[in-house]
């Protein structure tokens, strides 16, 4: 499964460019010629003018012409200067491409077939029948120059849904879309990330427009574009007794439900070997979840590769049949997905394919019922009460389910990847489905808990050991590094890590291990930085209690934001012990501290007993989305946190 | 239907190549039993043995590739995905694999695991890929797989020896059976191998790291292993007289350009003078296509043949430009050639073994000067007059004579560290609690103020702000900058200034009754370059570069100096090191002045052997830029 990939750079440049003298089309000549506008400040490049007007024939077939022109405004905003046309090869046909750049004094001229390209879709599938065609003219759009395209694309695929982003993140004078419809034919739109708004009507022909569109910058950990750009998704219905190439029409998501289900319930026979393969996993295995957890963790394990093909013809969402995955060892979300069903069915146990939005908790929106909204597929399985945990939801139509994601192989029967949490999602139970809220693991599952001991010599060198541990998403973070880097790497990055802190650090010992059943992780290390502490006029020595740093969680980078800032719950927790050097006695330590704030709270505090300073911190960061007119309050609690964290101990000879 | 054809034939060919016969020699038990790496501990899967053949018959290039791979981990199972890319007059003729289970059990590719596609079609040019991907591999399994492909031959042929994992035994096997066709080859970052030779040439290598990427390191060409087979004579001999030809053409003047070069170097009283102008002309009155906005059709077909082209056309290619010039510079009089240098972002040049044009991809102009050769690069925008990018900075040249079809190999000169320098000066304030807060100008010359110009000018002199005050801020929480602003951007001859109003709240850390202040701003508590302990590759510094900082600090009210010592000189000969702080405090203020120079002019490899050295004084600078000044409150009633 794959959703269209947004407008992206193309990586090849012409070497050279052909001859070509066409003058630019009115409509280009005209969108040239407006001025710049006071919003557009800032932004790399401003959209002048885009229009797709979509004609769809009553066999179904949608014809897009789409009129764009962009002006680059800013050395960066040349990347702009491009048209990227998205096809499959078995359903749509690119008919037309053009392009022109027109100089600030109203020159212009053809980007001919030099500029011209071909490619398949970049993805990391073995086979991506996706493909785009392109016209480059970043190379020589420079700044005040104008780019503009046409093209025709004509599309026969099975889907009856469209979709239309009005912008991307570039600001944009007007945006319109034109949707010509056969007679009798019904459609349902909704207007997303905007207010609601009706087309402007005429016959069967609706066209939205809006104009003087803010430039939505990229901000660290703000709300994705998906959530900021006004998008319009469009359901259509033909006339009763229409014979299309069209497929199945979704008026509410019981119909996906049940489309789904009709795609991916055949796939899901388990043939001989899956029988027998699925015994011999669970022989073993005394309980419904040892059972589950048996073929979960031989699913997890088979390889990802993805195959894309007949994607206009609803490939995407057909998974390969159980016994074809069985055999070759491999596949994508969906064939493990379905595989994995048709083990649990060999063993009695219901389950159900699960479409999901990854990455993008808020990208999947209740008010559109359609397939196209997923890009990933996992799975709900049927458990009884026996089985428990914040993973376990209880649907009304289909029972109680334990959702569970096959496809990521470093988090465990019993927890959820920490994008797909708190994201709908629909199970596809045919007639018995629902789109539900995945659910979200409490914060306190999240956490880091270090406790460090470390000597002090007279030098001020240091030596001391770290017990890390590592729970819920913290451990899958952790997990996932260690297995997809290796032991010795993970160290290495660790010790560039912390001498990057503390310069010299050497790390002599890291041993990591891994409980994937409970879902945590344990880092053991040991570690020297021969020059910690500054010894000062061979009186004074002064150190930080925190040798070891801990990650910053929250970017604070800019003075202020434009968008909300997208926080992930986060827990903290270290415990310091450091042994005094010899004939050392302590002058200063840090006071302790408590800050608290609406992104959450801190505490330190420090005591001295027995030649032995303790010194513990603790930072507990709430999951939240934070206005941007409260990033202020946002710095000002991380400024007063690295303060109180920054506060050293002094020590002096005595 | 005709996509179900088409589907329908692919796997047909497939099913070809997969059928093909590959005679599979049996995997050895040893090889089945392995349960570590015997290469890199860490490794998560390895090369036991790969062969590639290479022969060169009938104008073509017959390439094989057989390799088998030990899987020791999860992590290690994408090696068994494998991509062959090929040009379209490529032919890839089989490709086959399979899987072997510890327990000798074999599963061969089927058809639907090998794909073939055309990957991209540009200007009349297609590359294509051939993917296969092995069924049923776990950690413990042994792959294997072979494909062959005929080329047409190609003056050059890239053999990649060294992987991303590690290699117990690689082996090229090759065979001339043309004898018209010369053919020598040169190995790239590869220990010396076993080699015999019978009808066919056998290379073998054994136990190579697989390539790790590090800090610092050398171009990637120079970083890991290949073999550059040559198909022809060398550059002094055939390519030499292919390129005096071209350039005969190409740097042909008329009467136009004779005209302009009179006309611009008319006002100039000395020959350095009369260059300058030549210089400044060609840097900037010819647009550069790639760099500036070009509506012109500037097009195949419609390239500049010659100077005078670009000359009436107002814009060229970076090779376009430094052909004007040498034709400006032969107008006024100067003897002017054409020379061609290795790019140091490409290679680092090693002549005992490099010897093939092949190497010399960059171009800069000659000029003799008072008996001797100067060189100039107008083609780059705000590289000022007289000095080459670090590229092009200390490397070997070889200047065309295309009258005579001779070359003259002489060298690039380089510049000092003290022309690449980075200096901050501040007029500061520290508060009591602890905020810092001043004016900063921070002045760059030479290499560190090409890459900014270069920067600001790509970025957008906003967007370089703004990245500028976003990295500071990401350095110190809460810092703020105002009245920011950029000076002598678009003066190559002069340094580039940056500056700005500074204020770093919590800067100097405090206790009950210290403050305690990092006086090196800029430096203290950054991360090291160079963190890590042990180092595989050398360290490849483009060129040698000074900072000079200086700053005056008023010091808060109600505190005094508890300890203002300063660290040691440190002088690091090896390395052409020297750094040193002084700190002075008056009444109520700080002079401080940190100084460090490394390099000995250019660029600077310093081996992987030397490393422990280089980082030890690395971490000694680190070390001072750390240092703390102590101060301390003052007893009521003591005055400062």
């Amino acid at each position: 499964m794959r959703l269209r990939p947004a407008l992206a750079g193309l990586a090849v440049w012409p070497l050279a460019a052909a001859p070509a003298a066409d003058q630019a089309p009115r409509w280009l000549a005209t969108a040239a010629q407006q001025p710049t506008p006071a919003y557009a400040a800032g932004a790399p490049a401003l959209v002048l003018w885009h229009e797709a007007e979509v004609t769809v024939d009553p066999t179904g077939k949608i014809t897009t012409t789409e009129h764009y022109a962009v002006r680059v405004l800013k050395p960066e905003g040349r990347k702009a200067a491009v048209s990227v046309k998205y096809y499959t090869p078995d359903t749509d046909k690119v008919n037309e491409l053009r392009a022109w750049l027109i100089g600030p004094s109203g020159q212009a001229r053809a980007l001919g077939k030099d500029y011209a390209a071909d490619q398949e879709v970049p993805s990391e599938s073995l086979y991506e029948q996706m493909r785009e065609r392109s016209i480059t003219g970043s190379r020589e759009c420079g700044e005040g120059m104008v780019f503009g395209y046409e093209s025709v694309v004509e599309e026969r695929s099975v889907f009856t849904q469209l979709e239309w982003q009005f912008q991307e993140r570039l600001p944009a004078m007007a945006s319109r879309y034109t949707l010509h419809t056969p007679a009798g034919w019904e459609m349902k739109t909704v207007l997303l990330n905007h207010a609601p708004m009706e087309p402007a009507a005429a016959g069967n022909t609706s066209t939205w427009e809006l104009r003087d569109l803010a430039y939505l910058e990229a901000e660290a950990d703000s709300p994705p574009i998906t959530v900021l750009a006004p998008r319009l998704a469009i359901s259509l219905f033909p006339a009763a007794g229409t014979r299309t190439t069209l497929g199945q029409t979704f008026a509410n998501w019981l119909d996906v439900s049940r489309y789904t289900a009709e795609l991916q319930d055949p796939q899901s026979m388990p043939d001989a070997a899956i029988v027998s393969r699925a015994q011999l996993l669970t022989a073993g295995a005394p309980s419904e979840i040892d059972k589950i957890r048996a073929i979960a963790g031989y699913v997890q394990n088979l390889r990802y590769v993805s195959i894309q093909m007949g994607l206009g013809r609803g490939g995407g969402y057909r998974p390969h049949p159980a016994s074809w995955v069985f055999a070759k060892g491999y596949g994508d979300c969906k064939d493990k997905a379905n595989l994995m069903r048709a083990m649990l069915r060999a063993l009695g146990i219901s389950s159900y394919p699960v479409l999901i939005y990854a990455n993008d908790a808020r990208y999947v929106r209740e008010e559109w019922p359609s397939p196209r909204q997923f890009n990933h597929c996992i799975l709900a399985i049927m458990v009884s009460e026996a089985v428990s945990g914040y993973a376990v939801v209880q649907v009304p139509s289909a029972g109680r389910l334990l959702i569970f994601d096959s496809t990521d192989p470093h988090t465990p029967l019993g927890a959820v990847p920490e994008d797909e949490q708190n994201s709908l999602a629909l199970i596809a139970a045919g007639d018995r489905g629902a789109l539900i809220r995945v659910p979200e693991a409490p914060a306190e599952n999240n956490r880091v808990e270090r406790t460090t001991e470390m000597e002090l010599g007279v030098d001020g060198s240091l030596r001391g050991s770290v017990t890390e541990r590592f729970f819920g998403s913290m451990a899958v973070r952790a997990r996932s590094q260690y297995r997809e880097n290796g032991n010795g790497e993970v160290a290495k990055t660790l010790e560039r890590w912390m001498a990057g802190h503390v310069p010299g650090t050497s790390i002599s010992l890291a041993e990591p291990s891994d409980n994937f059943p409970d879902n945590t992780f344990r880092l053991a290390l040991q570690f020297a930085a021969p020059h910690y502490g500054q010894l000062m006029q061979n009186r004074l020595l002064v150190f930080r209690p925190g040798a070891v740093p801990r990650s910053d969680f929250v970017p604070v980078t800019t003075a202020e934001r434009k968008y909300p800032l997208v926080v992930k719950g986060e827990i903290f927790r270290e415990t310091v012990k450091a042994k005094l050097p010899p004939g050392f006695a302590v002058d200063e330590i840090p006071a302790g501290a408590r800050v608290e704030g609406s992104l959450g709270i801190f505490k330190s505090t420090c005591l001295v007993k027995d030649n032995e300073i303790t010194w513990i911190r603790s930072l507990d960061i709430q999951a939240q989305v934070i206005p941007a007119a409260r990033y202020g309050e946002v710095k000002s609690f991380l400024q007063r946190v690295a303060d109180a964290e920054a506060e050293p101990i002094v020590l002096v000879r005595k | 239907m005709r996509t179900l054809a088409g589907a329908a034939w692919l796997a047909f060919l497939a099913a070809l190549r997969a059928q093909a016969g590959v005679d599979w020699k049996p995997v050895n038990a040893e090889e089945l039993c392995l349960k570590s790496p015997r290469v890199d501990k860490d490794a998560a899967a390895e090369i036991i043995f790969k062969e590639i053949r290479i022969e060169f018959k009938n104008g073509e290039e017959d390439v094989s590739e057989y390799a088998r791979i030990k899987i020791f981990s999860d992590r290690g199972r994408e090696q068994a995905t494998v991509s062959v890319p090929y040009f379209d007059k490529d032919k890839i003729r089989e490709a086959s694999g399979r899987t072997t289970k510890p327990g000798g059990a074999t599963q061969a590719i089927a058809a639907d695991g090998i794909f073939d596609r055309t990957v991209i079609k540009a200007n009349g040019h297609k590359i294509k890929v051939t993917s296969l991907t092995l069924p049923n591999v776990e950690a413990g399994d042994v792959i294997e797989y072979y494909w062959r492909a005929k080329k047409p031959l190609h003056a050059h042929e890239r053999i990649e020896i060294q992987a991303d994992i590690p290699s117990e035994r690689v082996r090229v096997v090759f065979k001339n059976a043309t004898p018209a066709i010369g053919v020598h080859w040169v190995f790239i970052d590869l220990p010396e191998p076993v080699q015999h030779f019978s009808d066919e040439t056998s290379l073998e290598f054994t136990d190579l790291a697989g390539i790790h990427d590090e800090p610092l390191m050398p171009p990637e060409d120079m970083a890991h292993g290949w073999i550059l087979f040559v198909c022809r004579g060398r550059f002094q001999e055939s390519e030499t007289d292919a390129l005096s030809e071209y350039l005969k053409k190409y740097l042909k003047s008329g009467g136009d350009l004779r005209r302009t070069a009179l006309e611009i170097t008319r006002d100039a009283a000395s020959d350095e003078g009369k260059l300058r102008n030549a210089y400044e002309y060609c840097q900037n009155r010819i647009k550069r296509v790639g760099e500036d906005p070009v509506v012109e059709d500037f097009v195949r077909g419609k390239q500049n043949h010659t100077p005078e082209d670009t000359l009436k056309r107002g814009i060229g290619t970076g090779s376009d430009i430094d052909a004007l010039f040498v034709a400006l510079a032969r107008a006024a009089g100067f003897e002017a050639r054409w020379t061609t240098v290795p790019d140091g972002e490409m290679v680092t040049y090693d002549r005992n073994a490099m010897e093939d044009m092949y190497f010399f991809r960059t171009h800069n102009v000659a000029v003799r000067v008072g008996g001797q050769w100067r060189f100039f690069d107008p083609a780059t925008r705000q590289l000022p007059f007289g000095m080459l990018r670090w590229q092009e900075e200390g490397q070997p040249a070889l200047i065309v004579d295309e009258s005579t079809r001779s070359v003259e190999l002489t060298h690039t000169p380089t510049t000092t560290a003290s022309a690449s320098a980075c200096n901050h000066v501040g007029m500061l304030r520290l508060d009591a609690d602890g905020t810092l807060e001043g004016d900063i100008h921070i002045g760059y010359t030479g290499h560190m103020a090409l890459e900014k110009r270069q920067k600001m000018i790509n970025q957008g002199e906003q967007q370089w702000q703004k990245n500028f005050t976003d990295d500071i801020r990401t350095r110190w929480k809460g810092a703020d900058v105002s009245d920011l602003r950029i000076e002598k951007r678009d003066d190559p001859g002069k340094p580039l200034l940056v500056i700005m109003h500074l204020r770093i709240p919590g800067y100097a850390s405090r206790t009950g009754k210290r403050l305690f202040l990092q006086p090196a701003i800029f430096q203290a508590g950054t991360a090291p370059v160079l963190a890590a302990k042990t180092r595989q590759q050398p360290v490849y510094f483009h060129y040698s570069w000074a900072e000079d900082d200086q700053y005056s600090i008023e010091l808060p009210a109600g505190y005094l100096l508890d300890s203002a010592d300063v660290p040691m000189p440190i002088v690091a000969e090896g390395l052409h090191m020297r750094y040193e702080v002084h700190a002075s405090a008056g009444e109520s203020k700080l002079a401080y002045r940190r100084s460090l120079s490394f390099g000995p002019g250019g660029w600077m490899i310093v081996p992987a052997e030397q490393y422990k050295g280089l980082k030890s004084a690395m971490d000694a600078v680190q070390k001072s830029d750390d240092h703390t000044i102590v101060l301390k409150q003052a007893a009521p009633g003591v005055s400062r």
